[in-house]
């Protein structure tokens, strides 16, 4: 018997032991590029350029930091990017759950087959209708401004009103339906029964719109023209191939572009990968 | 609870109230005597120096504002500019690189300046170097002016060079023999190329005409690419590939090669020799003070004894559309005139395209300046041909078959010539 | 059947609540792909009017060399990073479900890349690839391997994006994680009684429970491929010899850099009879192995 637990003990031991060296193993790779990013960017110049390479800088120099920043118009391009952000968030947040309301709270008979419709229409590169989209655009004199990123925010993305939809399966019809009997209207009903419900929800859809507008390239390099309007997805990609290649630089201008997205990460963390769960892709 | 959602409600209200003033903004500011000028130069010191440009013209002229707006690969991304113009929203002037005006001119895309300034034809002429003024006229209009201009040669490393006991190439077979001398190997790795032909300014252009090849035969409106001096001289490109093997000069290109500024690979020594343009003596100012190099013209195979050489540069265009042209001719004749020459000049050490500015600049006084002031008189021009971007990418997406061994040289440029022979009879022919 | 009036009043408060959407869907998506139609009919620079000139972008595109390269480069990009995507996906996800105490790290760790902008992602690999100078070719050197050009020869360019896109794996395996989660304890207790091993029961429980989820991968895959666009045009710009020259990078230049609109169109509308013709081989396939739990 004692043997027994014993062996047990040894079995259970070498299973953690070997779980957790997989793991770790595993977890290498993903973590050697934000390493070698981040080594580089506190070396000094001919640090970056010895053979074989130098892994922990010496010295270490911070200064890479502020010269990266002063470099490039670094704040106006942040600035421009945090534009971008904060009205495609304003802009899903407002349509978003207002079309999942219609795709799951109201009984109609078309409504699934819809829901279906919008989960296709997910499946078509942009590639496809990026050209008479510039055209349109153009047209209408928004190129060189945020109007074609932004605007399109205000009609829906079908990836967050599935999200949502999802969610709003989840609350009870009674909750609705009692309102109905109460003789409020359905905008009542869905701004102050079920709005004040999904804030949860709403929030992991405003982050997942932040990383999308935060990580556009494609849009903004198609619609913006100056300089001075770029967001830092664009700006950067200008900062290297105009100004230089000193890399320790450009990886200091890079751990600041990726620092805003860690940060988001570890606050929102759990939500996120909750908001990931909600959306099953079950039906 | 009341109150906060009130609050929250005048926050969406004025966020979404902000959000529409910021679009109609730039049209409210919109003013008449302004000239909106376009440039794609968003590196430095042209940038600066184009700022102090633009402010002494302002000073000068109190009556027209130029407003000078960067929009990087705005040349590149024509497409923006053409979908401005139809807008309305379109810029009054243009920087375009020059050798491309007669394709924007055929395309429609350009007006001429006739209109704007009586007799600019005699006048470009008379002012401005032949192989600049013949890039702006196409059928017989003027286009646009030219700004500024450059010329190509070969910069040594006299350091490496006095360490072997060699001299400076003038021969296509003396540059191999130095090319392979400087060569470093160390550990299986290239750590040092004497020569690598195509880097920097060591274009199609370049050794075609170095070895004295012809790229458009005028009279029978035929494209010329495939002329064997030209096979010629990509199947020598491609021989560098071949005696030092293709992986590791692909593994060195691919490190270096686009460095920049300190670690450009001729300023941190890990090429020996590269063709540059004149231009590059600021860089070796500004980067390498303490390299000691050399300049002498392009080499050429031993039976070709005149010196050879090329010649671009930018131009000042009115696009259609333009709100502003009759300001946008008068900022563009002073822009593309002597005062702004030397100022771009001294600030850049870019070349005057200017006659009395090419002949009378401080460049002339600078030591290494020497040998691009005695080959430019040879210096040639790109074919003024509506297809000139074409032609470029074509010839260029050649020149990496070839080097990357995908093609043969033969084939690579039997397959361009006949990719822009067609669109050229297709313009043509409209 | 005459509808009931509590019937029309549901339809019209439906109608109402997607009604943005509708019309986002005609504005933004309806209209262009006819509108692409017509241009892709049309020889058009951005100004001027579009003129009417058939069929000729279509046949000037079966002649044109770089179209060719460009649908070979995406089709070779497609047949191998799908499936490895796959395939990577779900080994994260089933290492991401191994039961132990700080999983949570572990799982931030794989899936973080995932939501890192494509731009930084391409600055950082730009830098690991470098073959001389690059971390990569370093740590192969240690093992006395001669490593390749990566992304600066035309031989391993495409694998490069394709293992580099790896990174981003995270992503897709959190969703098969999820589904994973999802699979019901009891089925695998009954194999555990009938005696079944960690393949039969991975080979006949786990995959077919999660198939639709694998589907729903799939699919979104294939028309990521086809957008595949930041990383070369940032890390290659379609070189070396045109080797990452992919078909929207393809697309992007005719459009953009040599204004031709309506062959661009034409591109479009091809890549767009692609990708449909695509899903609907996968939908259809997908019937023989996919697996819906009732209800």
């Amino acid at each position: 018997m004692k043997i027994l637990l014993n062996r047990k003990t040894a079995k259970f031991l070498k299973g953690q032991v070997v779980t957790r060296a997989i793991l770790v193993a595993v977890c290498i790779p993903f973590l050697l590029p934000f390493f070698w990013m981040l080594s580089t960017a506190l070396k000094n110049l001919p640090q970056t350029v010895t053979f074989p390479p130098v892994w922990i800088p010496d010295p270490i120099v911070w200064d890479n930091f502020r010269e990266a920043i002063q470099t490039i118009p670094f704040f106006t391009y942040f600035k421009n990017t945090a534009f971008y952000v904060v009205f495609s968030i304003v802009g899903t947040l407002i349509s978003c759950p207002f079309v999942a309301y219609g795709l799951s709270m109201v009984r109609w008979p078309a409504r699934d087959s819809l829901l279906l419709l919008i989960l296709a229409t997910m499946m078509i590169p942009f590639p496809v209708t990026m050209v008479p989209l510039f055209i349109i655009f153009g047209k209408l004199g928004w190129i060189n401004t945020y109007a074609p990123l932004i605007v399109p925010t205000f009609f829906g993305t079908p990836f967050f009103i599935f999200l949502l939809r999802q969610f709003f399966m989840t609350i009870p019809p009674a909750l609705p339906d009692a309102a109905r009997i109460d003789g409020a209207s359905e905008l009542t009903i869905f701004a102050r029964v079920i709005l004040p419900l999904c804030k949860p929800a709403l929030g992991v859809v405003a982050l997942f719109q932040f990383l999308a507008s935060w990580n556009n390239f494609m849009g903004p390099l198609i619609y913006l023209m100056e300089e001075s309007k770029y967001p830092l997805s664009l700006g950067l990609q200008d900062y290297r191939s105009t100004y230089f290649v000193e890399w320790n630089l450009f990886m200091a201008a890079s751990t600041i572009v990726v620092v805003p997205t860690v940060i988001i990460f570890f606050i929102f963390q759990r939500r996120l990968i909750e908001g990931i769960h909600l959306t099953g892709v079950k039906e | 609870m009341r109150s906060k959602s009130r609050t929250k409600r005048i926050m969406l209200l004025m966020s979404i109230a902000v959000f529409l003033v910021s679009f109609s903004l730039p049209a409210a500011f919109a003013q008449k005597s302004e000239v909106l000028f376009w440039t794609g130069h968003s590196g430095q010191p042209e940038r600066g120096v184009m700022d102090q440009m633009v402010a002494r013209f302002n000073e000068l002229f109190p009556e027209i504002n130029v407003k000078k707006v960067v929009v990087p690969g705005a040349e590149t991304e024509i497409a923006k500019l053409l979908t401005s113009l139809a807008a309305g929203v379109g810029p009054d002037a243009y920087h375009l690189d020059r050798f491309t005006v007669s394709q924007r001119a055929s395309a429609g895309i350009l007006q001429s300046l006739e209109g704007y300034v009586p007799g600019i034809r005699e006048w470009v002429e008379e002012t401005y170097l032949d192989f600049g003024w013949k890039e702006v006229v196409y059928q017989d209009k003027v286009w646009g002016l030219p700004f500024d201009t450059d010329v190509r040669a070969l910069y040594y490393r006299k350091d490496f060079f006095d360490e072997a006991g060699l001299s400076p190439p003038t021969t296509i077979a003396e540059t191999d023999a130095a090319a392979e001398k400087l060569t470093l190997k160390e550990a299986g790795k290239l750590q040092r190329m004497g020569f690598v032909p195509w880097w920097n300014q060591g274009w199609h252009y370049t050794w075609g005409w170095a070895f004295g090849g012809e790229f458009y035969n005028a009279d029978t409106q035929k494209i010329t690419a495939n002329d064997p001096r030209i096979v010629e001289s990509f199947a020598w490109q491609k021989s560098y590939l071949d005696k030092y093997g293709m992986k590791d000069v692909q593994a060195f290109s691919s490190s270096y090669e686009t460095q920049m500024e300190v670690l450009d690979p001729f300023v941190s020594g890990k090429v020996a020799m590269v063709i540059t343009g004149d231009w590059f003596i600021g860089n070796m100012r500004r980067f390498g003070p303490d390299v000691d190099y050399g300049i002498v013209p392009i080499p050429r195979p031993a039976e070709f004894k005149e010196p050879t050489s090329w010649s671009g540069g930018w131009s000042i265009v009115i696009p259609v559309g333009a709100k502003n042209a009759e300001a946008a001719a008068t900022f563009m004749k002073w822009y593309c005139g002597l005062e702004a020459n030397q100022m771009f000049a001294e600030g850049t050490f870019h070349l005057p395209v200017t006659r009395v500015g090419a002949a009378t600049t401080f460049l002339r006084e600078e030591p290494g300046y020497k040998v691009f002031i005695d080959v430019l008189p040879y210096s040639q021009c790109r074919p003024v041909i509506p297809v000139g971007g074409v032609y470029w990418d074509e010839l260029t997406a050649a020149r990496d078959y070839v080097i990357y061994g995908k093609k043969t040289a033969q084939k690579a440029l039997d397959d361009a010539t006949a990719k822009v022979q067609a669109e050229l009879d297709r313009v043509l022919s409209q | 059947m005459p509808l009931t009036s509590r019937q029309r009043k549901n339809i019209r408060t439906g109608l109402f609540f997607v009604s943005p959407w509708l019309i986002g869907f005609a504005l933004f998506l309806v209209y262009p792909i006819i509108a692409s139609l017509y241009y892709s009919m049309t020889r058009f620079v951005g100004i001027g009017s579009p003129k009417w000139i058939g069929f000729w972008n279509y046949s000037f595109l079966i002649k044109d060399e770089l179209f060719w390269t460009s649908l070979y480069n995406i089709m070779y990009y497609l047949v191998f990073a799908v499936p490895l995507g796959f395939a990577v996906g779900l080994g994260l996800a089933l290492i991401m479900n191994f039961k132990v105490k700080e999983k949570s790290i572990y799982r931030t760790i794989i899936y973080f890349p995932a939501i890192l902008p494509m731009f930084a992602s391409a600055f950082i690999w730009l830098w690991m690839f470098n073959p001389q100078l690059g971390i990569i070719n370093a740590l192969l050197g240690y093992v006395g391997i001669d490593g390749p050009g990566w992304i600066g020869s035309p031989t391993w360019s495409k694998p490069s994006f394709i293992l580099l896109v790896q990174w981003g794996a995270g992503g897709p395996a959190i969703i098969l994680l999820a589904a994973l989660q999802d699979v019901p304890r009891e089925l695998y207790e009954a194999a555990e009684l009938d005696g079944a091993g960690q393949w039969y029961k991975f080979r006949r429980i786990t995959l077919p429970s999660i198939s639709p989820v694998i589907l729903f991968h799939v699919i979104m895959a294939v028309s990521g491929a086809f957008q595949f666009f930041d990383l070369p045009y940032i890390m290659t710009e379609g070189g070396p010899a045109n080797s990452t020259l992919f078909y929207s990078l393809y697309l992007y230049r005719n459009a953009f850099q040599y204004s031709k609109m309506g062959y661009a169109s034409a591109m479009a509308w091809i890549l767009f009879m692609l990708n449909l013709g695509i899903a609907i081989i996968i939908f259809k396939t997908s019937l023989r192995w996919i697996y819906y739990r009732a209800g």
